[in-house]
């Protein structure tokens, strides 16, 4: 039988990666809301499959794993028809980041609007490598996809970036050579 | 490139920075137990359910049973996910039979050129990934419709989800499993058996396995107003050639049920059953996917008297798996 998670290996669980979770929830949700939700079912289906996780592996990775397979099943669900300008509202109103308040420069601003402008996908890329500090091979296994779909991914966004910038460069993430 | 590394790096942390964290620990738990106590009530329901179902089924007639074998065969959800050690990792297939009862893992029946699936990796969370054939290629393919859950794959398709069921088997020290195959033939009936893939368990992913570029189009497209594309379109079929398709022709279950491009460059959708919206707009005889990053050209065209649009239908095969886009057909709705 799987041992079930006690309260104080719970908390603890909880306090260690709370702050992770819900900031990684964020950026990829854009919504307060959102995030807390998804933070908290996070947690709570870590509780539930505790018994049947491998206590020698290091368990960040699993919880990033719980948290994008909800935040994906969220761009999936079924809603009510808005229009656009409720969409518009709502993300004002809820989520303040869209504001900008706290980038300080222009080129920072125009970053910071290019990468949430990016798809899922490339977000999800994105906050696992530079955010959480994640190593690419890291990155492909939580995802569950090939290093090298990982790296095409990485690779699609930077170059997204890059001509958004309006720079002509483009460098090649895996050999590593500029052209 | 390490420049524009840092400023990402930098911007994000910055941004993320000052985000107050929900301290929330006792409203978690308490919904964990909540549902801890909840499972543990349905299960005591199910057995009873389960018995009562037994006991009304022992008195259907034959004939009713006969309706029922017409029905299509796919289940409308999937069971509570139960973990199976033994399933997890890489299976490679080495044979296709219709008969499991007789078969000799050591007489094999089938050639590898009749393969169209190679490889799968039960993943140990419930996800089920495949190495298929493409051509010459081996392609790795990230199956989002199929999970397993103890003795079962489950397929979402056909409106609903297929149970193909496993059984493995130690068979002079080497771990083989036996897959039930169940296609649309089986789903609608016209034949009443699957047949089995004879997988065996390996130590990691095949070799020489292509992982395609990820591809996205370009979506800052200004608006350009087309009169024509206003209005609600029903989804007809869905073909990987438009030169397949022909009037009359009909694709069943499909999961994008109807459009309605509206003038203020916002497109809903519907699938089945229920009203969505993705971030999906158009612009002039162009459809764009938000979420996904990508652009869907349309055809339009009159045939007989009626307006079809042909849209190209770009899924995950399209932007992880490498495939040209396959086409919708939609016909359009006449305003009154």
């Amino acid at each position: 039988m799987n041992k079930k998670i006690t309260k104080v290996e719970a908390q603890r669980l909880y306090e260690e990666n709370i702050a992770y979770i819900y900031k990684a929830s964020l950026f990829l949700t854009r919504s307060k809301i959102l995030a807390e939700d998804i933070s908290q079912e996070v947690f709570v289906k870590a509780f539930e499959k505790y018994g049947t996780f491998d206590q020698t592996r290091s368990i960040r990775p699993w919880l990033y794993q719980i948290m994008l397979n909800l935040i994906r099943s969220q761009y999936k669900k079924k809603k009510d028809y808005i229009g656009i300008d409720d969409i518009c509202e709502m993300l004002s109103d809820d989520y303040s980041l869209v504001e900008c308040e706290v980038v300080k420069n222009e080129e920072d601003k125009e970053l910071w609007e290019g990468i949430n402008k990016l798809s899922l996908k490339l977000k999800e890329v994105i906050i696992l490598h530079f955010y959480l500090d994640m190593k690419l091979e890291e990155v492909a296994k939580i995802l569950k996809i090939p290093v090298g779909t990982c790296k095409s991914r990485l690779n699609a966004a930077l170059n997204k970036l890059r001509n958004d910038k309006g720079v002509q460069e483009i460098t090649y993430l895996l050999g590593g050579r500029s052209i | 490139m390490s420049e524009l590394n840092d400023d990402i790096r930098r911007v994000i942390r910055e941004e993320l920075k000052n985000a107050e964290i929900p301290s929330n620990f006792e409203r978690v738990w308490d919904t964990y137990n909540s549902k801890q106590e909840n499972m543990s009530r349905k299960s005591n329901k199910k057995r009873w359910k389960a018995i009562l179902v037994a006991a009304c089924l022992a008195t259907i007639s034959v004939s009713s049973i006969a309706a029922i074998s017409f029905v299509k065969r796919v289940e409308n959800s999937k069971s509570v996910f139960e973990y199976d050690s033994n399933v997890v990792g890489y299976w490679e297939v080495i044979d296709i039979v219709d008969d499991i009862e007789q078969y000799d893992v050591h007489n094999r029946i089938s050639d590898e050129d009749e393969f169209w699936l190679l490889q799968c990796i039960f993943e140990d969370d419930g996800d089920v990934k495949y190495v298929i054939k493409e051509g010459e290629k081996k392609q790795f393919i990230q199956a989002s419709s199929s999970t397993w859950s103890k003795g079962v794959v489950w397929i979402e398709e056909f409106g609903g989800y297929i149970a193909q069921h496993y059984e493995i088997k130690n068979i002079d020290g080497e771990e083989y499993m036996f897959l039930e195959q169940k296609n649309g033939d089986y789903v609608y009936g016209r034949v009443d058996e699957p047949y089995y893939f004879i997988l065996k368990k390996t130590d990691g992913l095949l070799e020489d396995i292509e992982i395609p570029e990820m591809r996205i189009d370009d979506t800052n497209i200004p608006f350009v107003y087309n009169e024509e594309m206003i209005g609600k379109w029903k989804a007809v079929a869905c073909e990987w050639k438009i030169e397949d398709w022909q009037v009359g022709k009909v694709t069943p279950d499909l999961p994008l049920q109807e459009l309605e491009i509206k003038e203020n460059e916002m497109v809903n959708t519907k699938g089945q059953g229920e009203t969505y919206i993705d971030l999906w707009r158009w612009s002039d005889t162009k459809i764009i996917n938000l979420n996904d990053s990508t652009v869907m050209n349309c055809i339009l065209k009159e045939i007989d008297g009626d307006t079809y649009m042909f849209m190209e239908w770009k899924s995950g095969d399209y932007t992880d798996n490498g495939r040209d886009p396959a086409y919708y057909i939609l016909k359009k709705e006449v305003q009154e």
